[in-house]
């Protein structure tokens, strides 16, 4: 011992150095930098150019260097059914960027609509296509229930069909009714009628969307995997490298894992997937079977994270399972998912054998099963790592949040909430003092529960700076500022979009920050997130992002 | 639709909460299937204890039975998959589904009208056991209440377990939830159910089993099976009257009648749900089928 170190004298993995006007870090140990090396799709160093230098040959790459480089977004609750609805016409309220760059809906009234629908159907030759839309939110048309009346100003000839933004819904023009023989003797209930009995066109629930074919081919193609590519374009566009589908089917479907594993391994394709799968009614001991069988391909891209539990419905369609004094409007107290008693006893399988889960818990009372149900897993078997978390976490109570503190717990809040429904919530669902309590992110991180923000894509649009927008400043469409004292910094928000994320995905030593040994993985932006005006942060442009080490420009 | 007469296929719901005694019933269905080829949809055939003896051949999602029979996973697109089993060779006779423990098996039943099927029934069971418990729980109660009040007729299971007192207070606490309803309770022992009563009457044969007469039922576990053979026309109105005025011990009726000389109905009644469809077309074998619980006292005819 004691001899010298000899330098190997192999051939050596390329060396790129990107410059940037700022490269926020997320580490806070280096929080700032101006250049960060790249190597094997890995992040080399991050620092000056001259403390970069050491690693020798290197090719400076400066086309970031008017911009700004923040790690990698992780939006940690999105769903791929993203990309297929892009195939469609987005009618929607809110104007929304579409995978080729372009923007669509902004439709403010049903006027609106029709004309927009119009636009389309006389874009069409065919009239024997029907026309398939997406996006339509009744809720923000009070008053104005969209009709087949309303639709047969489009066409009476062509089928034409709006899927409405819960997609449980769709509102159809009478040759849509007359070519699916949906009339008065049709039995089903979800077949909305007028008083003498005739179908008005509004089909409620999928029993009563299956009747019409267009629709039920459509669904049958939307777990098509090619819709991958255009959800991965959608991630791009907004500046996002890693996505997740909190929906996975390969546990009740273990067949439809390969055909999703063959696109994500394509070099090409430009963003990594964490896919959460569903637990179906599959045996408890079978789902966590399953789930470590797929963990056992998980790549560099694609990662089977673990399972998530769906305990109930949604604030806006009351189904949300909440706590005294419930709905404002006294509808019933909600609809579970899961039953609780399952859900304590598949947490507990689950959390034994080392399988990190997602609960989708919105109303309080679901919040507190699930939190109940972590509880009970660790007093029954010690896992400190598990890192289990709420998603949506729309209502939590400051005490909830003390309680999932000590267990560990992270929370995915989804704070888009307060500007694509905050007002309706004020309005119509848990009234003013509650929807001002919602979604919050500050008293989450002082009672000390690590959270991500997220957009619950198709849900609403996928843009992890618009989330950290409603976040920093919790503003409705009317003005409102909803719970002043729940705002947080936009270095807070980026945290929550980027190294939380990645932490409860149990991911945070891999992505989330810009951090030696990491994956290359950046959003590149127009602007400083951290030091723009923060009502401009939704606004700033987004250049596109770098996957390990590769630059992907946005559309 | 069924390829071989080209009716709609039967499609019958069996909802209730974990451990109601689903399973015990899915295999009683499945082990006295008489002839028909039923699909079962149940949450997950993994976990689906089905009787070795009668397995055929075992894939993925799907097990293949020795009688014809087809056991498989709903899935959670379980619907958009329908279509396909209305293509299968042979033909299918009839979809069972099992709606999850927690599920609303009316909405499930809606499938069952969709082109190619016909809902035949929601049957959910009640163990009654728990149900007090299920009923009076804060967190569930109202879901589980919801349950019972979209079937069709409710099946109180596992009384062979309970004592006289205990099963009293389930029948209460059941009348208490469907009050005003209208849905017929009936009881079943270690699981078994007669097919009549769970199906209305099969296809064929059974209805032959009948005892054919206008006064006299076919005892059958504690169920009456009555047959009428109308002489002539029955007027569309003394018709609906005599459905409307039929007793809550009256489960199911099935039949076909003739209005006039040029057109007749289908009659398909299980519990208080009921639908008289009409046809284009006179009936030869004009028969009007009753499945009652055992004493029930029909209606006068006044045709």
């Amino acid at each position: 011992m004691g001899d010298r170190i000899v330098a190997l004298d192999g051939p050596r993995a390329e060396i790129t150095i990107f410059s940037a006007a700022e490269i926020v870090t997320m580490d806070p140990r280096r929080p700032f930098a101006t250049h960060v090396a790249v190597s094997e799709g890995r992040i080399l160093g991050v620092g000056s150019l001259k403390e970069l230098e050491v690693w020798g040959e290197y090719t400076l790459d400066d086309r970031f260097r008017d911009l700004v480089l923040v790690p990698g977004m992780v939006e940690a609750h999105s769903h791929v059914i993203e990309g297929a609805m892009w195939e469609l016409p987005y009618v929607g309220f809110y104007p929304r960027r579409g995978p080729k760059g372009q923007i669509e809906g902004g439709q403010r009234t049903v006027d609106e609509l029709v004309r927009r629908l119009h636009e389309e159907h006389v874009g069409i030759a065919d009239p024997a296509q029907p026309l398939v839309c997406w996006g339509m939110d009744p809720l923000l048309y009070p008053g104005e229930r969209l009709t087949a009346a309303h639709l047969d100003e489009v066409s009476d000839e062509r089928q034409i069909i709006v899927l409405h933004a819960s997609l449980h819904l769709a509102t159809v023009n009478s040759a849509t009714l007359r070519a699916n023989n949906i009339d008065a003797d049709t039995e089903t209930e979800g077949v909305v009628r007028d008083v003498a009995g005739q179908p008005v066109g509004e089909l409620q629930e999928f029993s009563a969307m299956l009747l019409v074919k267009a629709i039920s081919e459509l669904f049958r193609d939307f777990a098509d995997p090619r819709h991958l590519w255009t959800f991965a374009r959608q991630a791009v566009n907004a500046g996002i490298t890693t996505v997740t589908n909190l929906a996975g089917a390969a546990i009740t479907d273990p067949h439809s894992a390969a055909p999703i594993a063959e696109q994500v391994a394509d070099p090409s394709f430009p963003v990594r997937l964490v896919t959460y799968c569903l637990p179906g009614n599959v045996a408890s001991e079978l789902v966590a079977e399953r789930c470590q069988a797929l963990q056992a391909t998980n790549t560099d891209k694609l990662i089977y994270g673990g399972v998530k539990i769906v305990g109930d419905g949604s604030i806006q369609g009351y189904t949300a399972v909440v706590n005294w004094p419930g709905y404002l409007n006294r509808a019933p107290q909600g609809l579970w998912q899961m039953d609780p008693e399952r859900i304590k006893e598949l947490v507990g399988v689950l959390h034994r054998a080392g399988i990190n889960v997602h609960i989708h818990a919105n109303g309080d009372a679901t919040i507190d099963a699930a939190l109940d149900a972590v509880d009970h897993a660790l007093r029954t078997y010690s896992w400190l790592n598990h890192r289990h978390t709420l998603q949506h976490s729309q209502m939590t109570t400051p005490a909830q949040y003390r309680k999932m503190a000590i267990l560990s717990m992270c929370a995915n809040i989804f704070v888009n909430h307060l500007w694509f429904w905050g007002d309706q919530h004020y309005s119509s669902t848990l009234g003013p003092d509650r929807t001002h309590n919602m979604e919050t992110c500050a008293t989450a991180a002082r009672e000390g529960v690590r959270f991500a923000l997220h957009s619950d894509a198709p849900v609403t649009p996928l843009s992890q700076l618009h989330t950290m927008w409603c976040a920093v400043n919790r503003t409705t469409p009317s003005g409102r500022i909803l719970g002043p004292h729940e705002t947080i910094t936009a270095a807070q928000a980026l945290a929550a979009v980027t190294i939380d994320a990645a932490y409860q995905l149990h991911l945070d030593h891999l992505i989330g920050s810009i951090e030696t040994g990491k994956h290359a993985d950046f959003t590149v932006l127009a602007a400083n997130p951290l030091t723009v005006d923060p009502a401009g942060l939704r606004d700033i442009d987004v250049w596109g992002t770098v996957l390990a080490g590769i630059p992907h420009p946005a559309n | 639709m069924n390829m071989s007469d080209g009716s709609p296929v039967p499609f019958t719901v069996i909802g209730g909460f974990l451990g109601a005694g689903k399973t015990t019933l899915l295999n009683q269905i499945l082990r006295d299937a008489a002839g028909e080829r039923i699909v079962i949809l149940v949450n997950d055939v993994g976990d689906t204890p089905i009787d070795p003896d009668l397995i055929a051949s075992r894939a993925a999602n799907t097990i293949t039975l020795t009688n014809g029979c087809i056991c498989c996973s709903l899935g959670d697109e379980f619907a958009l998959r329908l279509p396909d089993l209305l293509a299968m060779e042979p033909p299918i006779d009839r979809v069972v589904v099992e709606a999850s423990g927690i599920g609303d098996p009316g909405r499930i039943a809606q499938y069952g009208t969709l082109p190619g099927f016909a809902l035949d029934g929601v049957i959910v069971l009640a163990d009654a056991e728990r149900i007090e418990a299920l009923l009076t729980d804060a967190r569930i109660g109202h879901q589980v209440a919801h349950q019972l009040q979209r079937a069709n007729l409710v099946v109180l299971t596992k009384v062979d377990l309970v004592d006289a007192q205990h099963l009293t207070t389930a029948r209460s606490v059941i009348s208490a939830t469907l009050h005003g309803t209208r849905i017929p309770i009936i009881e079943s022992r270690f699981g078994q159910i007669p097919s009549s009563v769970l199906f209305g009457l099969g296809p064929d044969g059974l209805e032959s089993k009948l005892y054919d007469s206008d006064h006299h039922g076919f005892d059958h576990h504690g169920f009456e099976v009555w047959t009428h053979v109308p002489t002539g026309p029955i007027a569309r109105t003394v018709l609906d009257a005599w459905l409307d005025g039929l007793p809550d011990g009256v489960l199911r009726v099935k039949g076909r009648v003739n209005l006039d000389q040029a057109s007749s109905v289908s009659i398909q009644k299980v519990g208080p749900r009921c639908r008289v469809t009409a046809r284009p077309e006179p009936t030869d074998e004009p028969r009007i089928v009753v499945v009652a619980i055992a004493g029930t006292e029909l209606s006068e005819r006044v045709w």
